[in-house]
């Protein structure tokens, strides 16, 4: 069979770069989403917990806070609730864990943690304007903020033990 | 009986007084401040608007042609006015707020591209690697008209040769198919020993 030349070399020039852009695709996690708001201030925010208290992130400065955006629909929320718990018991007295009310209604998140526990208060998010402010995509997403008020890390999905430990440790 | 008569006048009076002492108590109750459920509120570090405020079917188209120039974070390259979504509806009342507090468009979209990222913009701003988004096509379609263009040139100029030589060419076929059939009569005429006519 006859290869012609010329065709084959348009058709290479054509296809490579096609192949090389997908091929450097695959190289991306998507769940390793960079967020513009690493390394800026994190959007100040007093909302209610569902218990009724007020909790304002500007009066937490000194100490690093864990922003989590959660609901109990979703299943990596669960899959990640044990690695929370943990961490909250571990650094009670250092971090403030904060746990952000997703697209949720209150009577399944108190239900949710009778059952399984809390690993801290639960503030409700009415209308989603904290989750807009947050850019945030689906729950579950981790937000870490140091004891200066900048977001230092972002976790999109179930964040791991070994993540909060590493993160969290390095805020310390 | 004398005594009788006092006696139910000064507990009809006590009874009054004391239904007006209770009507102005539930009065003064109703005008203290009550204190209302904590107001949830959140910083968007938007600064001061810098447009006019919008309302009614104003407001309600500029909220549709912005929420249709921003990406459903959660949708498959749906925006936000096209979304059902809970998210976009949440992003929606945001859009909607924000104009109808006097935000302009570029400071709402600035807003939330400083959020989620360029990603929330449906249309990529035309600068940088984005370019290649603008430019691409425009190549791409050049390209395939110019293709066309010499191929249709090409095709035109054989057929006006094809037509001018057009028996030549018949005539040179025709002789070099019969050039082939002596070659091979002669061939077998020389193996078989058979004389040629």
């Amino acid at each position: 069979m006859r290869i012609n030349a010329r065709v084959l070399i348009i058709g290479l020039a054509v296809v490579l770069p096609l192949v090389a852009f997908l091929a450097a695709g695959f190289r991306f996690d998507p769940h390793e989403m960079s967020s513009p708001l690493v390394g800026k201030p994190a959007p100040s925010f007093r909302l209610q917990s569902l218990d009724g208290e007020v909790w304002e992130l500007e009066a937490l400065r000194g100490k690093p806070v864990v922003v989590n955006f959660w609901s109990t629909w979703c299943a990596p929320c669960i899959q990640e609730h044990p690695a929370l718990l943990g961490a909250s018991r571990h650094y009670a007295d250092s971090v403030q864990f904060l746990g952000v009310v997703y697209q949720d209604d209150t009577a399944a998140i108190a239900s949710f943690q009778q059952r399984h526990g809390s690993w801290g208060p639960s503030l409700l998010d009415p209308g989603g304007k904290t989750a807009i402010a947050y850019g945030v995509y689906g729950p579950p997403e981790t937000f870490f903020i140091g004891p200066d008020g900048v977001i230092v890390d972002k976790v999109i999905g179930a964040v791991s033990g070994g993540h909060l430990k590493r993160t969290l440790d390095g805020l310390l | 009986m004398e005594h009788e008569q006092p006696s139910a006048r000064s507990t009809l009076s006590t009874a009054l007084l004391l239904g007006l002492l209770g009507l102005s108590a539930a009065v003064v109750a109703a005008a203290q401040p009550v204190p209302a459920p904590a107001e949830p509120t959140v910083e968007r570090g938007l600064g001061e608007p810098e447009g006019a405020a919008l309302s009614g079917e104003e407001l309600d188209e500029a909220t549709y042609e912005l929420s249709d120039r921003l990406r459903c974070p959660v949708c498959q390259g749906l925006s936000v006015a096209a979304s059902p979504s809970p998210s976009a509806l949440a992003m929606r009342e945001e859009i909607r707020e924000l104009l109808a507090a006097g935000y302009t468009d570029d400071q709402i979209v600035a807003y939330f591209e400083g959020a989620y990222g360029e990603f929330v913009r449906l249309v990529p701003k035309p600068e940088g690697f984005n370019l290649l988004v603008w430019i691409v096509p425009v190549i791409a379609v050049a390209s395939g008209l110019l293709w066309v263009l010499l191929q249709t040139r090409r095709g035109r100029r054989s057929r006006g040769r094809g037509d001018e030589s057009g028996e030549d060419s018949h005539q040179a076929a025709e002789d070099a198919e019969l050039a082939r059939y002596r070659e091979e009569i002669r061939r077998r005429a020389t193996r078989g020993g058979a004389g040629v006519p």
